[in-house]
Parts: C-alpha cells; structure tokens; sequence
C-alpha cells in the first residue's frame, strides 16, 4: 500500500458530497478510509476505522455533527475533525468548534481549501 | 437662440396680487404676505382692546386677531356684506386677519409695473403703509404693506396721528 | 438648504447639551479632582463638539475645543495636574464656546478671537510626552479602565499589544475565523478590547480586517503565531504597547481585579444601544397640541350629532373615537412635560461663579431634577430662578467671616427643589443665610406708603415677606442689603402668578429664607366654570372660585360709587363686567333692567385672600378647557387670561380674576 498523508473518514448524509470530498482528499494523497452517512454511524466508524481525520457535515439525521463531535471527542480527546458547513452557519460552526472541531470549511469547496484545512489540522 | 429668448422671458419677474376692496377703495396686497383667504366668521370680541381690533376668531385651532383695515385706517367703513371676507396674514410669526369689503380677484402683473412712487397716488392712507402702486391696463391698484400694517411701531404711530 | 438649516438646528441644540454637560462635569471636577468619570465625559463633549463644529464649518469653535481636547488628553493622561487654574481656564473657554454658539443661533458672524485662550491652553499643557503607541491610538482609543489594566498587568509581567489581523479576501465565515483567533489567543492571554466589537465582529460587521489589544506573558512571534495558525489569516501585525505608569496612578480605588471583568465591561459599552428617544421641535408638538384639540372640539360636535341618531353602533364608535381622542390627549400633554433639570442644570455653575465673585463659600444641593413640568411653562420660570438663586447668593448667605462669628458652618448652603403636589410642582430655593428681617420691612414699608401702619394689625409674618415683593420695595436696592432680599422678587412674582401660580416666602431672621413657586404642572388645560354674561361666554378658572351665590338684587348695596354684598358677614366688592369693559349687548339691554327682588347669580371668586363677586347671567357647566394665550396685539389688557375654544368652534374668552380687580 502506498504511503498516504492519512487516514480520511468522511462524514455526510449526501452520497454526492462524500463522493466529491473522497475524490478531492484521494487526489490530495490521502486515503478514505471509511464513510457514514450520520453523526451515529460517523461515531461508530470512527472506533472502528480510527482515522487520522474525519471530516463532518452538521445538518444530518439522526445523529447531527455537532452532537457527533461531541461524542467523538469524548471517546478520544485528540481527535482531529474538520466541520463541513454550508454558509450562513456561523453560530452552528462556532459551536463544533466550541465542542473541539479543529477547523471548517466550507460549501461549495475550492480542493485547494479543502486540502489546506485537512493539513492544518493534521499538524 | 430660441432658448436665449425662452429664458428672457422668463426672467420677466411677475408679482401675484391679492386685490380687494375696502371702503370703496381697491388694495393690493403681495400674495407672499398672506396665508389664506376665510369667510367672515363669529369674531369674539376683547373689551378695552384697540378699536380697530374687533376681536378673536378660531382659525383651525389658533386663535388670532381680527383688525378692521377700514377703522384702523379711519376710512370711511361700509357696511360688511357676504362677500366681505378675512384675509389671513402671517408677518414675523404672529398671524392676523384683516377684514375686507371683498376680495374680488388675484392679479399677475410684471414686478416693473409696480411704482415705488406713491406720491402721485391721492388716497387716504397714509404713505408709509404703501408699498408701491401697480400699473394696470386701466387702473392703477395701491400695494399696501402688510408687514408694517401689523407692526406694533406703526399702530402707534397712527394711534398718534389720529389725536392729532 | 433645507438640509443645510437642518443640520443647524440639531447643531446648535446638541452643541448647547454637550456644553451643559461639560460645564456640569468641570464643577464635579473642581470639587473632586479625580473624578476620572466626569473629566471623560468633558474630553468626549470637547471631541464631539470639535467634530460637530468643523464638519458645520466654524472653524473658530473646531479650533478652540481641539485645544480644549489636548489639554483634557493629558489631564486623562495624568500628564498634567488638574488644578483650581485649570479649571478656570477651562470655564472660560466654555464660555467662548457657548458665545460663539450664541453667534451661530443668532446668525451672527462668529468673529471671537479666540487666541489669547488658546495660548493660555497651550502654555497649560505640559510637554507633550509622546508614545509609541500614538500611531495605534489613532485607531484605538483606550478608556481609563482599558489603560489602568494595562499599566497593572505590565506590573506583573505581562506584555499587551496591539494586534491588527488581515483575513484573506476569499474567506468565508470571517465571524468564525475571527472567534477561531481569538480562541487561539485565548490559550495564550486575554483579549482586552477589540475593535469592532465582539457583537460586531459576531455578526461579521467588519471588512477584511480588526483589530484587538492583547496581553500575555509570550512574545510577539509566538502571538504572531498563533494567529497564523488559523486558515484564511493573510496578514498580523503585533505592536507592543507603551505603558505610562502614571496610568496605573489611582488603582487601589478600582475594585477591579480580574481582566476579565474589563472585558465584559469593554463589551458592553461596545454594544449598540437602541434609540430611545427621538428630538421633536417644540413647534411641532404645539401644532401636534393645536390638531389635538380640533379633534377635541370634533369629538364634541359628533357626540352632538350621535344624540339625533337612535343608533347603537354609531354609539358604540363614537364611544371608541371619544376615549382615543382623549387618550391622544394626554399623550400629547405628557409629551409636553420635561424634567426641571433642563434648566437646574446650568444653576450650578451660575452659583459658583455668583460665590466666587462675592468671595462666599457656597455649598449648591439641587434635588427633584427629573420633576416634570410642561415646556411652555419651564421655558418661562427660568429667569425668575436666576432671580431667586442670585438673591440667596448675595444677599442671604453671608460671607465666610460673618458666618464663623454666628457660630454657623462657614460654606453656606443653598438648595434648589423641585417636587410635586397634586397637579402643582413646586420649586424651592432654599439658603441657610441670614434670612429676612420684618422688621425692617415693615418699617420701610410705611415709609414708603406701601402700607399704613394700622394695615399691620390684620398682616401675619407671610403677608409681611410678600412685602418683599412688592414693587416699591422689591427694586431698590439699598432696601435690599438691608433686608436681605427683594431685588427682581416683584417680578418673579408676577410671572409664577401670570402662569397660574402663586410664591410663598418664608424666613426666620438669622437662619435663612425659603421662597417656592408653586407652578401648575401645565398651563394648558385648567377646570372652568362657564358663565354666560350678556349673552357672551366667559371661562373662569375653578381654582380661583370660591361659591356660588344666588341672591336678589336688592341684597346688592352700594357703598359710595362701588357695589358691595353682605356674605358670610364680609363685605364682598361686586364686579359687573358690564360696567368693567362697558359690554354691548345686541338685545335690547332693558332685559337686564331687573326687578329690585328678582334673583341675581354671583360667583364669588378670590385672589390672594382678596375676594369678590362676579354678576353672571348663566351658569353653563365645569370644564376643562385648553388655554390659548391672546396674541400681541392684546398685550396690556387686562381682565383675561386667554381664550379658549368651545365645543361648537366659538372662542370664548377667560377671566383673569388677578387683574379683574
């Protein structure tokens, strides 16, 4: 297996947006190790999956991300997540954050961005 | 050079005269002294007040003075009919009505025709209310000056001139 | 041009508030030097005032309170000592200030040289100690809590500094990366002030840069740092912020111990306040009042015409339309009312300056400022309490010396209240100075045929101060230092009585005077009784009508050419208004003419214990009724207090029962 940045999981109700996100993250050398389409399922891949990063949507049934990054953090301090966030969700984004998301970004992605953000909160 | 001439024209200055008749004689008054034009009304009267001053009426809420132009003069004064009217003058924040005989028509005539000379004018008033005499087709209209009608310097003056 | 007056009209109203302000702030500072609060709101009045001016264009009133703004910049700085001069210097350049504002209400060119002011200013200021921190003033400005923390934190180790932070110009979400600094900084030190505020920067009210002032114990580059760290910041400057420890001067008196508490502070002075008043011309309300009371007579009339209709939802509208136009009313009268302060407040300064002259030491207590009074009236009493305050200042508080050998308090006092009773507000001026002898009044009294002296048996104490306020006593001034009083009292009391109310004096020789204008609260509307004489309508205030009496003609007897009527076992003088103001009756006057024992109705009225009775036709009806004065030209005729509007458009006049006698 080739060596990658790290190990992804990708955390969105929408098949296409955790499509579009796995293939920025491939193409930016990091390898998706798991998907989910909620904050619950999120949670239990990530004890199962143990990624270096998870990225999380914050408007999901069932379990949403911000309750997400709670239990995630919970059940491991340092966990690294980077929130998905559509605009206008200042207060939501601030909250994650809050729990201990480390950084955001933001609907529609730039790769770019999208990738600068995963680094700095890998580091 | 036909918007040249336009505006010559323009620049010909008009006065809008209020015209009205009192004791027989016909007045005018710029149209920029006066608020508004009422029907005679039931006029309160004060006791030992002036007796040009023939008393108070209720304007919209405002009570103001009513003066008898004709008594304040010393003209001869005819009998008030129903065309006899108020015109309501406003000079230096204080609003006042002056009892006409009637107030017939409102005149536009160029600021040139008015002479600054009332000298020439016979008439029984005294000169320092007139403001000028204005010139028209047929006849010639005295402007009186309402501003110093209502001033309180000339209602003694003429308070004065009476006792002599 | 419109705008232009505008703009005028709010400058000279505001420029007149902020100069009140100050003026009060100064007489604070004078007694307590340290009163950093006050000495802020001097500079703020002195900066807004410079900015006001210069955008208006009155460059010389820009320019004498910019002086006025550095020199105040350093007494805040503590750089310059606050001292008796000082304050002097700085009440006369208020005073240039307020003639120069005078200049522009009155439309005058403004031609003051303000020059010797402004050098004595300058020569005031110290050296100017200039900071490296100027450059970052120019954008944040720090108060007196934000500098105090600065210099005590410095003192136990921390460094504060000057953070500007540049957001890359596609970011997105500027608000959280701007909470995600801050966090970050958080972790290092604490975030004293930023600029916008938080709230603003919450609602990402901001461009692509703010600001913040920082203190921590790490380094620049590590501040600098952790503010990279987060994405979409392009670019952080870190200045260290120059600490003048004089601005740590007075912190034993602050309680605060915690920055935290300064932050909250800082962040609720931030905040936006909501407006909560608006300015209204004075011209405005009256024509608002005029429209109120058309409706008024409207709503007369409709209930009138509701009468003729067997109508129940007619009724029922009318009823409605009826409470609203009363309700709109008294808003409107309440809108009317201003707190006494608007004139207590400049009282203050004028009794300095009064003691400073007459070398008094006079302590100034003012209480019931935010009694409310209607505008016409307040607009109307002021000079009377200049009258007043400067009688007590002059001639009732003794000099220090004169005090100390009584055995009083060497600074007088002097008290200026207001409160209310019932619908009257009454206005004190209160001194503990040496009061007024009656003696002394009575005496000259006589003398000057005033009174005679069996005219003293049937006088009490009261009766005897209000001597003082007679004309023939009250203007001459060698009567004054001797007594203590007098000067302009005749004309406070006429103009308190031509507002509809009345002035008590009261003294004890020795130990002080108390005069008190009894006001009522608005001069607009009063109870009436309507009275029909010779078919006319009269309003007569109920406050001055003591009965009703109906009794016969005959009862009526004339005493050598005055009619007089036996009631109560007094002799009561008897007023025909007939005969006053000679009325002209349309109908044939014969009617009046009545038979020896027909009943007469007469309303007995009083005015300063004096009473009479006034010969009516009819009795209509008790009212309130909405006073209007009388214009001009009526000024000088006595007999009538005004006129009012009756129900069906009429204008009835009322009589002023003071001079109806």
């Amino acid at each position: 297996m080739a060596k990658t940045k790290g190990k992804v999981l990708v955390v969105d109700d929408a098949v296409f947006m955790r499509r579009m996100l796995t293939d920025i993250l491939t193409e930016g050398g990091y390898e998706v190790a798991g998907e989910a389409a909620n904050g619950k399922e999120g949670m239990e891949q990530y004890k199962k999956v143990k990624p270096d990063i998870v990225t999380m949507d914050i408007i999901m049934p069932e379990m949403g991300g911000i309750e997400s990054v709670k239990e995630i953090i919970k059940h491991d301090e340092k966990a690294k997540i980077v929130m998905v966030s559509a605009m206008g969700q200042q207060q939501l984004v601030v909250e994650a954050i809050q729990a201990g998301a480390k950084d955001f970004i933001v609907k529609p992605f730039e790769s770019s961005r999208v990738l600068s953000a995963v680094e700095r909160a890998l580091k | 050079m036909a918007d040249q001439k336009k505006e010559q024209k323009k620049s010909v200055k008009e006065k809008q005269l209020v015209i009205f008749f009192m004791a027989g004689e016909e007045f005018g008054v710029d149209i920029s002294q006066i608020k508004e034009i009422i029907r005679m009304q039931d006029i309160t009267s004060i006791p030992s007040a002036p007796e040009f001053i023939m008393g108070v009426i209720n304007l919209r809420g405002q009570i103001i003075a009513v003066m008898n132009l004709a008594k304040r003069f010393g003209l001869k004064e005819i009998k008030l009919t129903d065309k006899a009217r108020i015109i309501v003058a406003e000079v230096k924040d204080n609003t006042v009505g002056l009892i006409v005989d009637e107030v017939p028509e409102v005149l536009r005539i160029p600021e040139e025709s008015i002479d600054p000379a009332p000298e020439m004018i016979e008439t029984q008033i005294h000169s320092e209310f007139i403001k000028g005499v204005g010139k028209l087709e047929n006849r010639l209209v005295i402007l009186l000056d309402v501003d110093r009608i209502l001033s309180h310097e000339e209602i003694k003056k003429v308070k004065e001139a009476v006792k002599e | 041009m419109e705008k232009q007056n505008e703009y005028k009209k709010l400058y000279i109203q505001e420029s007149g508030e902020f100069l009140q302000e100050m003026n009060k702030n100064l007489l604070i500072i004078e007694k307590d030097p340290k009163n950093t609060d006050a000495l802020n709101t001097i500079f703020r009045s002195a900066h807004t005032l410079k900015s006001m001016s210069a955008s208006m264009g009155y460059s010389l009133i820009a320019d004498l309170s910019h002086k006025m703004e550095d020199v105040l910049s350093q007494a805040r700085d503590n750089t310059l000592q606050i001292s008796e001069e000082l304050v002097n210097l700085l009440f006369e350049s208020f005073d240039s200030l307020e003639s120069m504002v005078r200049d522009v209400q009155e439309e005058k060119e403004i031609k003051k040289d303000i020059q010797p002011l402004v050098n004595k200013l300058d020569k005031a200021m110290t050296k100017r100690i200039k900071f490296n921190e100027e450059k970052v003033t120019d954008e944040i400005s720090l108060n007196e809590f934000e500098k105090k923390t600065l210099a005590r934190v410095k003192s136990e180790g921390f460094q504060s500094y000057y953070i500007k932070i540049y957001l890359e110009k596609n970011c997105v979400l500027k608000s959280v990366r701007a909470f995600m600094i801050f966090r970050n900084l958080h972790n290092i030190g604490e975030v004293i002030k930023s600029i916008p505020s938080s709230q603003d920067l919450e609602e990402e009210k901001f461009g692509e840069s703010f600001s913040c002032i920082f203190v921590t114990k790490e380094k620049k580059d590590i501040v600098e740092k952790n503010v990279f760290e987060i994405l979409d910041v392009e670019k952080v400057i870190v200045n260290e912020i120059q600490i003048n420890p004089l601005w740590n001067k007075d912190v034993k008196q602050s309680s605060i111990d915690d920055t935290k508490e300064i932050k909250e502070a800082a962040g609720q002075s931030g905040q936006m306040r909501k407006i909560q008043s608006v300015r209204v011309d004075i011209k405005r309300l009256d024509k608002l009042m005029n429209l109120v009371e058309e409706l008024a007579i409207s709503k007369l009339r409709l209930l009138e015409i509701g009468l003729r209709f067997q109508d129940n939802d007619l009724k029922s509208v009318i009823e409605d339309f009826n409470r609203h136009i009363d309700d709109l009313q008294m808003e409107v009268m309440q809108a009317r009312l201003v707190p006494v302060n608007q004139i207590f407040e400049r009282f203050p300064r004028l009794v300095r300056d009064l003691a400073k002259r007459e070398s008094k030491l006079i302590k100034f207590d003012v209480t019931g400022g935010d009694i409310e009074l209607d505008r016409s009236v307040l607009d109307e009493i002021g000079d009377s309490l200049i009258h007043l305050l400067k009688n007590s200042v002059d001639h009732g508080i003794e000099s220090p010396q004169v005090r100390k050998n009584k055995g009083k308090q060497e600074e007088g006092t002097i008290v200026l209240s207001a409160r209310r009773e019932k619908s009257y507000v009454l206005i004190e001026v209160k001194d503990d100075g040496k009061g007024i002898d009656t003696d002394v009044i009575k005496k000259i009294a006589i003398e000057r045929g005033i009174i005679k002296e069996e005219d003293l048996k049937s006088m009490n104490k009261e009766d005897i101060l209000l001597l003082t306020a007679h004309p023939g006593l009250s203007t001459k001034q060698e009567v004054t230092d001797i007594s203590g009083r007098g000067v302009g009292l005749d004309v406070v009391k006429q103009k308190t009585e031509s507002l509809g109310g009345s002035v008590v004096i009261e003294s004890d020789v020795g130990l002080g005077a108390k005069i008190t204008m009894r006001l009522p609260i608005t001069t607009a509307v009063v109870q009436a009784l309507m009275v029909v004489i010779l078919q006319k309508t009269f309003a007569i205030p109920i406050s001055s009508v003591i009965e009703i009496l109906v009794a016969k003609e005959n009862d009526i007897k004339k005493i050598e050419a005055s009619e007089t009527i036996l009631h109560r076992n007094k002799v009561l003088p008897i007023i025909r208004l007939e005969n006053l103001f000679s009325l002209v009756c349309d109908m044939n006057s014969d009617s009046r003419t009545a038979a020896h024992n027909s009943l007469i109705k007469i309303v007995i009225v009083e005015f300063e214990n004096k009473q009479f009775g006034i010969v009516v036709d009819k009795l209509l009806s008790q009212q309130d009724i909405v006073i209007k004065q009388l214009s001009k030209e009526f000024k000088g005729i006595h007999g009538f207090a005004g006129a009012t509007i009756l129900g069906d458009g009429k204008v009835a006049l009322i009589l002023d029962v003071a001079t109806l006698i």
